[in-house]
């Protein structure tokens, strides 16, 4: 293979693509549009937050005395007031009648024997009986307690859990203080990986099998074919191709992180920690991934006679990369079971299992699984090249219909190299 | 009537025979159950236009594939520049396919510079290549815009002028012609006949026999993969002329039998000789029988005869 034509392609490819409104829409836009997305999907979110976070007031009728509370006065919690009333009619009257009033409950004169309790809302009202189950339960347990001489065993009781702090314990048994919310920052790469990795392979992939089918519907193939080899042609197309996907992704990653030290604050509950050797390894298995999947994409996308056919054919891959998502609850429940092992050696999962497994936990994961699972990765694509270098040379020679799979395959096997 | 070895010259002429910068021997091609090439051998000399011809599907476009290493034969071997055909050679060839397109979203210059680029022109000398030949072929203007938006003909000249930017020692032209109007085509064929006063070969296929007649020195006929005529042009139309005389006469004699004999617009008549005849017979056999010759000259057949009395003899064969 001639360095000189694969560059010259691979330039080619590149400018052609990196120049196209589209590239640059979905490039710049793309982060734009999830920031969008996101903060239209947290407007209810902030709505149910302020909601929840609301001081509401309910009614409170104790007609036997069991909680002991004097009508008149109120029971304060976290998040809402009860308001004691002398008999149900008039918090019955108040709940009709008030704005603020969400709901009004009755402890009947068995409730400390059974736990029995009436709650009533407004029939054509938003708020549930139930809705204020936990304000209710709060006040409930203060009450009961307050008979309890011990405030401090009565403080543990109302709040089991008043402040966390997590460890994370190393094989050689050290702890390492570590935020709550660090399993979901210890998710951010890998999920971050089949996200970039699947985006970069279906623009790209599109870009790659578009460029194909027009340049065979527009019959440019012969001259390309007379000038450079089917693999020389295939090679530049990957890696033009491939460094526009990794453009994109490289703007995609610098304009998360611009965002990410704006919201430096609110990020920062996340504990995003990444273990050394996912870093090492995730662009090696990117590249690995995106030589796999995008060869394959071209090859039988190569197959295809016009634009439509080519996408059909080649797209399947690109769902592909999305496999160890379907996954990511097995795996996150257990990054070292069994599910997450097989995924380890099967080439379309393989980059993404890997990287989950070591940000997750870079200790669990052997050394000589990742160098295994690495060398199949290589050998898989080592083959996907091959197989589709020849795929690919079948389909630019092919006109407007397309021999059954058996002949294809059988032409391709008879290539010369 | 494979003529396919049928080269005269003895080791003399061989000695003084020019470069070949082409050699198939023996080459046969399939596809499925269709033969593609049946054992063509061939040879293209440096600095002449050679002619390929042949009806459509008669095996043109799977020897020029072939020659440019698209496909591979199936038996036979090929010369390019007097070695082993390779890549690397590839380089030195400038094709114009018979079917034709660009990328037509790029600009002329871009499209060009990338065709020049593919066969190893430096970057430096890209745009002013492209420029040069597209002042050639008297589109320097269209340079920006995109190739979609030119004339079929505009795009055929631009491709002409991408294939030779390179200035590739040898031109495959398949069909060169087709889409062009009068004025293109005199240009076009001017471009050709430049090439071949440079010392550059080219392998000229096209249907226009009065193309081939005037430009080409040798030409090549295949019909159904079989090389059934190849040579000098002008031994070939020799070849075939010699089945055919016009004689001005008032009357010829009975001994012709009608079925051999044709009268043409202008009084004179065609006699097509016997197999084994020459021309000298039949006029010795005219004079002894009386005939009052004013008129005897042999037939030159135009190409284009040739053409289709080959394919038409071709077909009732089969």
């Amino acid at each position: 293979m001639r360095r000189r034509k694969v560059f010259v392609i691979a330039r080619f490819e590149l400018r052609s693509t990196v120049r196209r409104l589209g590239f640059m829409v979905v490039t710049f836009g793309m982060p734009l549009f999830v920031l969008l997305y996101g903060g239209l999907a947290a407007i209810p979110t902030y709505f149910v937050a302020q909601q929840v976070l609301a001081q509401k007031t309910f009614g409170l009728v104790d007609p036997t005395g069991v909680l002991g509370v004097v009508p008149g006065t109120r029971l304060e919690v976290p998040r809402g007031e009860f308001e004691v009333f002398h008999d149900e009619q008039a918090a019955s009257a108040a709940l009709a009648q008030r704005q603020d009033m969400a709901a009004y409950y009755v402890l009947p004169a068995d409730y400390l024997e059974t736990g029995r309790v009436e709650g009533y809302a407004l029939a054509q009202g938003t708020f549930g009986a139930w809705d204020g189950r936990l304000e209710l339960e709060r006040a409930l347990r203060m009450r009961l307690l307050a008979r309890s001489p011990d405030a401090t065993l009565n403080s543990r009781i109302l709040s089991p859990i008043k402040k966390r702090e997590s460890f994370r314990v190393e094989v050689d048994g050290s702890r390492i203080p570590e935020r709550r919310e660090a399993r979901v920052g210890r998710l951010v790469l890998p999920v971050g990986f089949v996200f970039l990795l699947f985006s970069s392979v279906l623009m790209s992939g599109g870009y790659l099998l578009t460029a194909l089918a027009t340049e065979k519907e527009n019959k440019v193939v012969d001259v390309l074919l007379s000038s450079a080899s089917s693999n020389e042609i295939m090679a530049g197309k990957l890696v033009g191709l491939g460094a526009a996907g990794l453009i994109q992704v490289a703007v995609w990653v610098c304009m998360t992180l611009g965002a990410r030290l704006l919201l430096l604050d609110a990020l920062a509950s996340f504990d995003v920690r990444v273990p050394w050797q996912a870093v090492v390894l995730s662009p090696v298995l990117f590249l690995l991934a995106y030589a796999f999947l995008g060869s394959l994409m071209l090859g039988t996308g190569s197959l295809g006679t016009n634009v439509k056919e080519s996408h059909q054919l080649g797209m399947v891959w690109a769902l592909l990369a999305t496999v160890p998502l379907v996954f990511l609850p097995v795996m996150l429940s257990a990054p070292h079971g069994s599910v997450a092992r097989v995924l380890t050696f099967i080439p379309f999962s393989a980059p993404a299992a890997i990287v989950f497994r070591i940000s997750m936990d870079p200790s669990g994961m052997p050394l000589w699984e990742v160098l295994a699972a690495v060398a199949a990765m290589l050998l898989c694509t080592w083959f996907a090249l091959r197989l589709s270098a020849r795929l690919f040379r079948v389909g630019l020679l092919l006109g407007t219909t397309r021999p059954g799979l058996l002949r294809l395959f059988a032409s391709a096997a008879r290539l010369e190299r | 009537m494979n003529h396919s070895h049928s080269e005269p010259g003895g080791p003399d002429a061989e000695l003084l025979a020019p470069t070949p910068v082409v050699e198939l021997v023996d080459v046969s091609k399939s596809f499925g159950n269709r033969i593609a090439l049946d054992s063509v051998t061939l040879s293209v000399r440096k600095g002449e236009v050679f002619g390929l011809l042949g009806p459509n599907g008669a095996g043109k476009t799977t020897a020029v594939r072939i020659l440019l290493s698209i496909i591979g034969a199936d038996a036979g071997s090929v010369r390019l520049f007097q070695q082993p055909l390779a890549r690397a050679l590839l380089d030195r060839v400038g094709y114009l396919p018979e079917e034709r397109g660009l990328y037509m979203q790029h600009t002329v210059l871009d499209a060009m510079t990338y065709l020049g680029a593919l066969k190893g022109l430096r970057d430096a000398e890209l745009k002013a290549r492209a420029r040069v030949w597209l002042e050639r072929v008297g589109l320097r203007d269209v340079e920006r815009l995109p190739v979609s938006k030119l004339s079929k003909g505009m795009s055929q000249k631009v491709q002409l002028a991408a294939t030779l930017q390179s200035e590739p020692a040898l031109c495959i032209l398949d069909e060169p012609f087709s889409g062009l109007d009068p004025v293109s085509t005199v240009v076009v064929r001017e471009m050709i006949d430049s090439l071949r006063r440079a010392g550059q070969t080219v392998i000229l296929s096209t249907h226009q026999m009065a193309m081939v007649e005037s430009l080409c020195d040798r030409v090549g006929l295949l019909f159904q993969g079989k090389l059934l005529e190849y040579g000098a042009i002008s031994d070939v139309r020799r070849r075939h002329s010699q089945i055919e005389v016009r004689v001005g006469a008032p009357s010829l004699p009975s001994l012709l039998t009608a079925a051999r004999v044709e009268k043409d617009a202008e009084g004179t008549f065609r006699i097509a000789l016997e197999p084994g005849q020459t021309p000298a017979q039949l006029l010795s056999q005219l004079v002894h029988a009386g005939t009052q010759v004013s008129r005897f000259e042999p037939v030159l057949a135009s190409m284009e005869e040739i053409f289709i009395r080959i394919a038409g003899d071709v077909e009732v064969d089969s």
